[in-house]
């Protein structure tokens, strides 16, 4: 029996995951990673982190550690922000990959974030929040990990308000803004009138981005040999700034054991 | 010479206590100076070994004449909380990955969360479809589990046990209606009697388990058959290695019965869910905070439930903000903390239903067989009631491998039966008629179709049925 023959990843049609291009003028590009809960991206966003910070991605593909980045250095820097784990998930898994720590940069927005702002005004907030992402504005990546929690957890917040002082904002200060969004509450497709700010969120993001990269289960059901799918898909703002565009895919994927290995549909 | 009578006790019986005629003990009696230093020594070096946080008899007493002396090789006070937590007899290490789990209290669950239990740092969901109730078993499961790590051998009860429990709830009876250890049934009990006194060491229990098997002296048996018996025997002595390992991890409980006595405040703390979600976290961060080395686990039965919470709490603000700070407060207290919720899904919308579940490590899903589906499988298992189901348990999320972007979800995989000892979690099949039965069904079926075809017949079907009468 003839073993599947496993694929790189490619974003662009310079056969990158994130192209040189990107980073040679002064744009601010914004990439979406959607996902559902079984089917969790942290994995798609070391790639992308890896990516960014050396040109290629050890972590898919590869059944060694030997080829990971222990002795590599790099000029850039990624900037990692989550609403939902707290910084030790994230520098776990960036250790995994042996990125040195001086390459990348946890903000903890989880711990404490209830306790600290529950009486802060909403634009002071977020403004604070922005603040405590500290990175240069050229040749940097800033990773944001469901952003649109705060849309739960502040009260009376909307999504232009969200857009205005706190994305806007963060996608200005580096060259590729990459958010991550939770999918799972439009599975279902009985949309409530308390979830319009969600739908406009994920909506403005899809305008908003490059490309969208989303994550889903199979459905089918689960399956032994696959994880779920990945699919390459152009998002609303236009390329044509940039010398290369978005090669539209789409990915069986399967993650087991921290190792991730990539097929064509 | 001795003028001690022959029979008499040293120290009245009491082992390096020694008592005036009144009763009163003798306090502070330790030889003084010299003879003090050769004696400390060891004691210091118990203390600082000593990884249950035992004191060793009579180190009080001795410590109040002493000069402090700080020894550099001396665990500082996050090494003791940890060597204690390590040496919990409620934490045992996961067989899947390297994490430090705990018991649910319901042996079955924590075999399908796939670590034999929860890992400290996370936090378990579980939810449940329709009107039932059987998610609150579980949840009681989960909190006298709690007591009887606190109540076990070797937990220091100088300091207060070795467990906390945090309850959020308004309900002051939850910890009156926990349920009690299983004892077994009378036979067992019996059996268990005849088993400890075999057990006891005396001329004839050793030339019994000396001896061979009776039916090696009988008959003279196949020497794979003998070897076979062996293999289970070795088998058997290892499983009970194991067992004896975790003798404490997980506790059989009778829902039928209760916990005597009921956990009393120094092991469980009630916190209020009606009041700002602020208080609320500053509360159980103070509680855990009050309770160092132990392990704190955290349970809220009937989140939402309507009867106990008022209407605002179902905004969104409202409760996603209370689990992103409980989230951050376990992440925060990982190497000590759990949590256990429960929720009836039914009750809120598809939007806070996902939003709760987004803001948990794992989740199960409980979906009760309706009526139609009792009334079948209690069909089927005429001659075995004990074997029905009561419903389906749904994996969401798995702890530790959904965060790495594993997909674990498994949908009608898995079947739960309530039974008075155990929660049963067993792989779901579904149950085929016998052939028997649903021959004569049909018979019965098709004598009935003919009789509305033939009148005629009908008094003889009638006949037939009123001889079998």
């Amino acid at each position: 029996m003839s073993t599947v023959q496993r694929q790189d990843l490619t974003i662009f049609n310079d056969q990158t995951v994130l192209s040189r291009a990107l980073l040679s003028g002064t744009s601010h590009d914004m990439m979406l990673v959607s996902s559902t809960m079984s089917t969790q991206p942290v994995w798609l966003l070391n790639a992308l982190a890896e990516s960014f910070l050396f040109g290629k991605t050890t972590s898919i593909n590869s059944s060694s550690d030997n080829s990971r980045h222990s002795h590599e250095n790099s000029s850039r820097h990624v900037v990692i922000g989550s609403f939902i784990n707290d910084s030790k998930f994230y520098t776990n898994s960036l250790q995994r990959l042996k990125i040195h720590s001086t390459l990348y940069t946890v903000v903890d927005l989880m711990t404490d974030f209830v306790v600290k702002n529950h009486d802060k005004p909403r634009s002071k907030l977020l403004g604070l929040l922005v603040e405590r992402f500290t990175s240069p504005e050229m040749n940097s990546m800033i990773i944001i990990d469901q952003p649109e929690i705060l849309l739960s957890l502040i009260e009376g917040l909307t999504c232009d308000e969200l857009f205005k002082y706190f994305i806007s904002p963060l996608s200005k200060r580096c060259n590729i803004f990459v958010v991550s969004t939770s999918t799972e509450q439009f599975q279902d497709h009985d949309f409530e009138p308390e979830s319009t700010e969600f739908v406009r969120f994920i909506t403005k993001c899809l305008y908003k981005s490059i490309v969208q990269l989303s994550l889903n289960p199979l459905e089918t059901g689960r399956a032994k040999d696959v994880t779920g799918s990945l699919r390459i898909a152009r998002g609303g703002q236009l390329t044509n700034h940039l010398s290369v565009h978005v090669v539209e895919n789409e990915y069986l994927y399967l993650n087991e054991r921290e190792s991730i290995k990539l097929f064509y549909r | 010479m001795s003028f001690r009578k022959r029979g008499e006790a040293l120290n009245g019986g009491e082992r390096g206590v020694r008592t005036l005629p009144g009763g009163r003990p003798l306090v502070n009696r330790a030889i003084p100076s010299a003879g003090n230093a050769s004696m400390r020594a060891p004691t210091d070096r118990m203390t600082a070994l000593n990884l249950r946080g035992r004191a060793p008899p009579g180190g009080s007493v001795m410590s109040d004449r002493e000069p402090h002396v700080v020894h550099p090789a001396q665990p500082s006070v996050e090494q003791k909380q940890e060597a204690a937590i390590l040496n919990h007899p409620g934490v045992r290490p996961s067989p899947v990955s390297s994490h430090l789990v705990t018991s649910t209290g319901s042996e079955d669950l924590d075999k399908i969360l796939t670590h034999m239990g929860l890992p400290l740092g996370n936090s378990l969901l579980i939810e449940e479809q329709s009107t039932t109730e059987f998610n609150s078993i579980l949840c009681r499961l989960f909190t006298a589990q709690s007591i009887m790590y606190n109540r076990a051998e070797g937990a220091s009860h100088s300091t207060g046990g070795n467990t906390h429990l945090i309850a959020l709830t308004l309900n002051q009876d939850f910890a009156k209606e926990l349920p009690g250890v299983y004892k077994g049934s009378r036979k067992e009990m019996k059996k268990s009697k005849i088993a400890e006194e075999q057990s006891k060491i005396s001329v004839t229990n050793l030339n019994e388990q000396k001896s061979t098997p009776s039916r090696y002296k009988d008959l003279k048996i196949a020497w794979k058959y003998k070897l076979a018996d062996e293999k289970d025997s070795k088998n058997a002595a290892q499983r009970k290695e194991t067992e004896n390992e975790y003798q404490h991890y997980t506790s059989q409980f009778d829902i039928t019965s209760r916990l005597i006595p009921a956990p009393s405040s120094a092991e469980i703390t009630f916190i209020s869910p009606v009041q700002p979600v602020i208080s609320i976290l500053s509360q159980i961060e103070q509680t855990i905070k009050k309770h160092p080395g132990k392990l704190v686990r955290i349970v809220i039965p009937s989140f939402l439930h309507p009867a106990m919470y008022p209407p605002k709490s179902f905004k969104l603000s409202s409760t996603i903000s209370l689990l992103h700070g409980l989230r951050s407060i376990i992440k925060k207290n990982e190497n000590n903390c759990v949590l256990l919720a429960t929720l009836s899904s039914d009750i809120i919308s598809n939007l806070l239903r996902v939003q709760i579940e987004n803001l948990f490590d794992s989740i199960v899903n409980l979906e009760p067989f309706p009526q139609e589906m009792l009334q079948f499988l209690e069909a089927v298992y005429k001659s075995q009631p004990n074997k029905v189901q009561h419903g389906l348990i749904h994996i969401l999320k798995l702890p530790i491998f959904s965060d790495r972007g594993e997909m674990r979800v498994s949908r009608s995989e898995w079947a739960f039966r309530n039974g008075r000892k155990r929660f049963e979690i067993e792989e779901w099949s579904i149950p085929v008629e016998d052939n028997d039965d649903s021959n004569t069904k049909s018979s019965a079926a098709a004598e009935k179709s003919h009789a509305h075809s033939d009148p005629n017949q009908s008094s003889k079907s009638n006949t037939k049925i009123s001889l079998e009468y």
